[in-house]
């Protein structure tokens, strides 16, 4: 089990405030919805960057100069805005053959990803330039912030200038944008209709791998609204801001090379709030609600519709709060 | 039918501990049809379980640095509380004589700041009867080989003390081991230590897997910027071997393993790096890597009744079963599953 997660109060009444908490929703629905809405869109507006990526930075090699080098940037900024908006999707394609991590190897707290590419720049590591090598290397060589460093880091300047010893850089970086467009388009593909994911998603039955009934999907999809929320506020914003500005380490920020950590975050959070369709959501969340109401989630009742969205890695103590309110602990004794 | 054929057809219980969506620990016995079969709620959180040889009951181990342990009937029998004595704390982990009448288990001496084995009577209330060197600091998982007689402890070379939290107080000089001893005697029968340059991959987890061989998985706490591989094999007599994963996977791993397991027919061993949601794979006679399973938070690993199939528990919720060949069936659940899992029956 990774960090403790003590609930937030509005995931409790998210679960057991409401009166039609145990009316079943329409799964499919939501699942549709969230795959036609925007995780296909979302995919598909990824392809579009990244194709657009591996051209521009194709052309910088060809041609470098200042405007050349623009433009590849501009491309990674769409492209890091398109990937921001699935980036809370961990489930599907994207979890297979370590695309993620392929595709954006971060947090990397201590710096081993950027350690790498500045090992394979020094040594000018052939490999790396050629997509079709570069994707059994190392994850950390072959996605986005490593493209960040070679666009935006120490000695990208030269890449707006034709010296023959700046070719490598150039190489290293089209190779990592033809392997980020591979891994995106590899991706759409596998959520396109028919495709083996979206009937698992759409239609899933008791015998399937990822899902056994429709309301997994949506339970697939709350953990996505709330790891995403969660993401933002513990990794992108806790960690760099620490909580002083003594312990703040604004270098542990997403993207900080590009100035693009906060499109980032705000992409992440678009798409949580899109994950999942307004009537999955309860329209208000009650205040104060007595805790006896706390018993519409006992452990007889494992549905999706019932389940506590883990929101809050609060450093408080659970017991505290489980005293203060008098909550009933679902487990059986 | 006999009973080792008929398992295959009944499915499998499993124990491990967990914690709800409202900060609430518990272990429990499940299946993946009918769920909880038993649950337990814990003071804090838990750990490893163990099951007593038989098979009638199962014990739950208090996290690191806490106290508690409880020994949880399979039928309808009450549960039996124990707890370290006031200057130890359990690791986590804990085994059973092959007899089911004594429980061992990692403890930490921090007034000393070494490690030791409680031993306990299960057929006494689990009385504490006595206590043997760990020969190592930090000793965390722990097994018996087929004998029945040689303990495998993985020290994992840490010094910690309760009264500062969970903070590591001598990583430049750790030394982490493999031990072997003789649980009648406590004696030391073999000591394994990592090479020099190895000595921050500190040794945590282990499975004990066909012939006695040992797999053990680690977490590395030296410099910056390395990713050494972290997944080793050892046999009595032999130096430890230790075995890299692809270089596209090493990094995925975040040089951190979380449990290991072997699984029924004890030829291929789990190894699970749950900050990268990765589960690898190992084939034991080849001391090869096969392949990943992907799971975020995918830490505990039990056997099933079939070769080569794993129980995978993950914190984000997601109960699995899983081929050492990657291919995974996922059942949700409602808690948030701590690193181990055991198979009770």
């Amino acid at each position: 089990m990774g960090p403790m997660r003590p609930l937030l109060l509005a995931a409790v009444l998210l679960c057991a405030g409401l009166p039609s908490a145990h009316a079943e929703a329409d799964h499919g629905a939501i699942a549709r919805a969230a795959l036609d809405n925007v995780i296909r869109p979302g995919y598909d507006a990824l392809t579009v960057s990244t194709g657009r990526l591996k051209d521009k930075a194709e052309a910088l090699c060809a041609a470098p100069s200042a405007a050349a080098l623009t433009d590849a940037k501009e491309a990674f900024a769409a492209t890091v805005e398109s990937w921001s908006k699935v980036e809370i999707f961990r489930f599907g394609p994207i979890n297979k053959e370590h695309r993620y991590e392929r595709m954006f190897y971060w947090p990397d707290p201590k710096g081993i990803g950027l350690r790498q590419v500045k090992a394979a720049l020094a040594k000018n590591d052939e490999t790396v330039t050629q997509a079709d090598m570069l994707v059994g290397k190392s994850v950390a060589l072959q996605g986005l912030p490593a493209l960040e460093y070679l666009l935006y880091g120490d000695g990208a300047e030269t890449l707006a200038r034709g010296d023959p010893e700046v070719g490598f850089r150039c190489s290293f970086a089209a190779s990592v944008a033809t392997n980020v467009d591979r891994i995106a388009r590899g991706v759409a593909e596998e959520w396109r209709d028919g495709a083996e994911y979206s009937k698992l998603f759409l239609s899933p039955g008791p015998d399937d791998p990822l899902y056994r009934a429709p309301k997994d999907v949506t339970l697939e999809l709350y953990k996505a609204f709330t790891s995403g929320i969660e993401l933002v506020r513990d990794q992108k914003l806790g960690k760099p801001l620490g909580t002083s500005a003594e312990t703040a380490r604004p270098r542990l920020a997403a993207f900080w090379r590009s100035g693009l950590t906060f499109p980032n975050m705000v992409g992440n959070l678009e798409a949580s709030a899109r994950s999942l369709p307004r009537a999955a959501l309860p329209a208000s969340l009650p205040r104060n609600r007595p805790a006896s109401n706390s018993r519409s989630c006992s452990t007889s009742t494992v549905s999706s519709t019932c389940f506590v969205p883990p929101m809050s890695r609060s450093p408080r103590p659970c017991a505290i709060r489980h005293s203060a309110t008098n909550w009933k602990p679902c487990v059986s004794r | 039918m006999p009973e080792s054929l008929a398992a295959a057809f009944v499915p499998e219980c499993f124990a491990a501990a967990r914690m709800d969506d409202r900060g609430i620990f518990s272990a429990a016995m499940f299946d993946l049809e009918r769920g909880d079969l038993r649950a337990v709620e814990l003071p804090a959180r838990g750990h490893d379980v163990a099951l007593r040889p038989g098979g009638k009951e199962w014990v739950a181990f208090a996290r690191r640095p806490g106290r508690f342990g409880v020994a949880v009937p399979v039928g309808s029998g009450e549960p039996v509380w124990f707890a370290a004595k006031p200057d130890r704390h359990f690791f986590g982990h804990g085994v059973f004589s092959a007899d089911g009448r004594l429980l061992y288990t990692t403890e930490n001496d921090y007034g000393r700041g070494l490690g030791v084995i409680g031993v306990r009577d299960a057929s006494a209330g689990y009385r504490q009867i006595g206590e043997f060197p760990g020969y190592g600091i930090g000793p965390h998982d722990l097994a018996l080989l087929s004998d029945g007689r040689t303990m495998v402890i993985a020290n994992g070379g840490i010094l910690t003390h309760p009264d500062s939290a969970r903070e590591e107080l001598n990583i430049p000089t750790m030394q982490p081991s493999l031990v072997y001893v003789d649980i009648e005697t406590g004696d030391l029968l073999e000591e394994q230590k990592l090479a020099a340059d190895l000595h921050q991959l500190s040794i945590r987890h282990l499975a004990v897997a066909q012939n006695d061989t040992v797999v053990f998985g680690c977490q590395f706490h030296g410099p910056d910027g390395e990713t050494p591989p972290l997944i080793g094999f050892h046999a009595r007599g032999e130096k430890p071997v230790i075995v890299p994963t692809p270089a596209a996977t090493q990094l995925s791993l975040r040089n951190y393993i979380g449990s290991v397991t072997a699984d029924a027919a004890g030829g291929i061993v789990a190894a699970s790096a749950p900050k990268g949601g990765l589960v690898t794979y190992w084939d034991v006679a080849a001391r090869r890597f096969l392949g990943t399973s992907e799971l975020g938070d995918g830490c505990g690993l039990a056997p099933t009744h079939h070769s080569a199939s794993f129980l995978l528990t993950s914190g984000d919720g997601w109960l699995a079963t899983a081929q050492a060949d990657g291919s995974l069936w996922r059942h949700p659940s409602r808690y948030h599953w701590d690193n181990h899992a055991i198979l009770v029956r």
